[in-house]
């Protein structure tokens, strides 16, 4: 009873450190939601629409024909092209000055030649892939509606409908404020007594420092998904993210033994390093370097070979590959395999609570203390 | 005033030689955020694929050809994992693969009588990004397969291009890799150098210093500068390996603005430890700043051409009035070798201004708080 009375109250007092020292907190907020939002505005959060000049210099059937079918080329999501240039001239000049990556002309002699022109500002390779596929992916769609395409493909989903992109990230963001929280306040709260002087204080109670260690799991834990609400929230409301309450609070209850394992690791961590400055870059290059390379900005199975193979013996990408598609519906279970890691996790979450106190009472404090 | 200076320099280096944890993570963050880049810049260029192949004859090794042969200027637009059929479906049913193409068997005998035959592309579309990708690979092999089965009814683009080359993407980031970590380094071995100094309850016999603020800061800096020249000394030959950045055309006034970056990242680095007097908060809010530079005005001159609207008008707009962007796209189009490099005057001064502005904030801020607490 005592030492759950000393767990609780420990709680209590991080949950105070943590109110009174805000600090501690923006990381775990601020580096997820900055992600998120770069990553949306950056990388097409809205869609697939590509701004483009389309002028019809030949205003024949044809040219009319094939002027529809950039207007109805489309994504599963959005349409390829946002037709926002008709002018010539103004055209020219918003692609020299990279305004616009693409300008389309259908020349006058476009019935007996075939052939369209384009200019292009090929800034980069990524931006070129972009649209010079889209061209080619709505030439296709005309020469099939003309019936002169020998080969067409179909495409067949998993689901009925694409997760945007923008949900994605949005899905991702919140297992990275899930787990980069509990490891960076877990972390956080350990360097708080040597920082602030009051580690003596938590090694010599009589009812052993382990139970501190439990406190900061407990805080770690409940605080990490209180947060994960804010990028959630926002990625229901502006990230076409759709709400699966049952995917959700599976999500939620499955992940708590990962979380227990991630704010031990901090603990670690923190036993460790013992200061700040050396503890966050470390844990939030955990967290970024997972995000990329672990599934958080695209599948791990999109990556490079080199990618895969790192992504497979990293173990904390397993938290946006299984997670990921329960989040996202596209899954509506664990396996037991999954289950069984995730308990593991649990209990390699308290084993290294245990080592990190006992590390923390085989040294003499110094400090002022 | 340069014994003065000279202290503080040889103060701080005694610090990194006796716990020397901080500075080498302080070395080792953007060099490894730089190899996690390299390895996801490749999903721009290339997406993996299994191939479940029922037919054979000429048309259907001609279309798996162009399959493979498929590639932009940075590499291969599919890596086929296999075209065995039995091992694409275990592939692709087991999620170790997020797309499967089926030729179907009729593919051939169609094409050989001229009948329309249909693939037929499955994809785990939990990312509208890779659908798309797919979607778009797949018909461009389409399209390079009918250029030679039908000349007469085949469409052709005639392309004009506004530089000479396709700017491979990832030789276009290590630009803006290269600032970042530039960036990175100078602000939180500045940042953390001064916040030390509160945290180890020394800031009361600097900064009260007959000498004044300048020793201090310019003491912190000319440190902060040593640890940021040996990480771009790490990190370019990892640029030039991982993302074949080419190095070699790297000129005096590349180093120049290099330095005018390290000077930003000097400067926001004083006030954030001024500001805060701990190292608590200079870390993410670095990490922010510099990725926000990376993410935003080092890829401008990409965004330009797609932000119509929206949040992402708004971030590009404020990219393309920010200096950085100016710089770091005159620093590209150098190493690329697109133009000879000539100084930006106006995005200079207008950096320089930037600079002057963060320092004298700091030093405000040094002055209106020269009353200790906690013991000191």
């Amino acid at each position: 009873m005592k030492k759950w009375q000393a767990i609780i109250a420990i709680h209590n007092r991080n949950m105070k450190i943590l109110m009174r020292q805000k600090q501690m907190l923006i990381q775990p907020i601020i580096v997820p939601l900055v992600l998120l939002f770069l990553m949306v505005v950056i990388f097409g959060g809205g869609g697939d629409d590509w701004p483009v000049a389309i002028v019809d210099d030949s205003n024949s059937v044809e040219s009319q024909e094939l002027m529809e079918a950039f207007k109805s080329s489309a994504s599963n999501i959005t349409p390829y092209f946002d037709l926002i240039e008709m002018n010539p001239e103004e055209a020219e000049k918003k692609v020299s000055e990279g305004r616009l990556h693409l300008f389309i002309k259908i020349p006058d002699d476009f019935v007996e030649s075939k052939s369209i022109e384009m200019k292009t500002y090929n800034i980069n390779s990524d931006a070129m892939k972009n649209v010079r596929l889209r061209v080619e992916h709505t030439l296709n769609n005309y020469m099939e509606q003309q019936g002169e395409l020998q080969v067409t493909s179909q495409q067949v989903t998993a689901q009925p409908n694409d997760v945007w992109r923008a949900a994605f990230y949005g899905g991702s963001s919140v297992l990275l404020t899930l787990f980069l929280g509990s490891m960076i306040i877990a972390a956080n709260l350990h360097a708080f007594e040597y920082e602030n002087r009051t580690a003596k204080e938590i090694i010599l109670t009589p009812t052993g420092s382990i139970m501190a260690g439990f406190g900061i799991i407990i805080t770690s834990v409940l605080v990490s998904l209180i947060l994960s609400l804010i990028p959630l929230t926002l990625s229901i409301l502006f990230l076409h993210f759709e709400f699966h309450l049952y995917n959700i609070v599976l999500v939620y209850l499955s992940i708590i033994p990962i979380l227990i394992g991630c704010a031990g690791i901090g603990l670690l961590l923190g036993a460790y390093f013992k200061q700040y400055r050396v503890l966050q870059p470390l844990v939030i290059l955990i967290g970024i370097g997972t995000y990329i390379i672990g599934g958080g900005f695209a599948g791990v199975n999109m990556l490079m070979p080199l990618a895969r193979e790192i992504a497979d013996i990293w173990v904390f990408s397993v938290i946006f590959e299984w997670f990921n598609p329960v989040l996202h519906n596209f899954a509506s279970s664990f396996s037991f395999s999954q289950y069984t890691f995730i308990f593991l996790a649990g209990i390699l979450g308290f084993l290294f609570t245990f080592i990190a106190y006992w590390f923390g009472t085989r040294k003499s404090i110094f400090g002022g203390q | 005033m340069f014994s003065a200076i000279l202290a503080i320099v040889r103060k701080d280096l005694l610090l990194v030689i006796r716990k020397p944890m901080f500075s080498i993570i302080s070395l080792l963050v953007p060099l490894i955020f730089i190899i996690f880049y390299a390895l996801v810049i490749h999903t721009s260029s290339t997406n993996p694929i299994v191939i479940a192949n029922h037919s054979e004859g000429p048309y259907t090794d001609r279309f798996v050809d162009i399959l493979q042969e498929i590639k932009s200027v940075e590499g291969s637009y599919l890596e086929i994992i296999t075209l065995d059929s039995e091992l694409a479906y275990e592939k692709y049913n087991s999620g170790q693969v997020d797309a499967l193409l089926e030729i179907p068997e009729s593919f051939e005998e169609n094409l050989s009588s001229g009948k329309q035959t249909a693939l037929k592309l499955n994809v785990f579309n939990i990312n509208s990004d890779g659908t798309k990708n797919f979607q778009l690979r797949i018909d461009h092999a389409l399209y390079e397969f009918h250029k030679n089965l039908d000349e007469n009814s085949f469409i052709t683009i005639d392309e004009e291009m506004t530089f000479s080359k396709d700017t491979p993407m990832k030789s276009y980031v290590s630009t803006g890799l290269l600032i970042f970590s530039v960036l990175l380094t100078s602000m939180i071995s500045t940042g953390t150098l001064m916040a030390r100094e509160w945290e180890e309850r020394t800031a009361k016999s600097i900064v009260l210093t007959p000498k004044g603020f300048l020793p201090l800061i310019i003491g912190k800096w000319m440190t902060a500068f040593l640890v940021t020249a040996l990480s771009t000394v790490l990190i370019l030959p990892l640029l030039y390996i991982l993302l074949g950045y080419p190095i070699g055309q790297i000129s005096t006034l590349v180093w120049f603005y290099l330095f005018l970056f390290f000077l930003y990242g000097s400067a926001a680095g004083v006030l954030l430890g001024v500001l805060f007097k701990k190292t608590l908060p200079i870390v993410p809010i670095s990490v922010v700043i510099a990725m926000s530079e990376f993410l935003v005005s080092s890829l401008e001159s990409y965004i330009r051409g797609f932000a119509y609207g929206g949040m992402t008008e708004w971030v590009w707009r404020l990219g393309s009035w920010w200096p950085s962007s100016e710089i770091i796209d005159t620093i590209r189009f150098t190493v690329e070798g697109f133009e000879q490099i000539a100084i930006n005057w106006e995005a200079f001064f207008y950096m320089a201004l930037w600079i002057a502005l963060l320092l004298s904030l700091a030093l405000i801020k040094l002055n209106k708080q020269l009353s200790f607490t906690q013991g000191q």
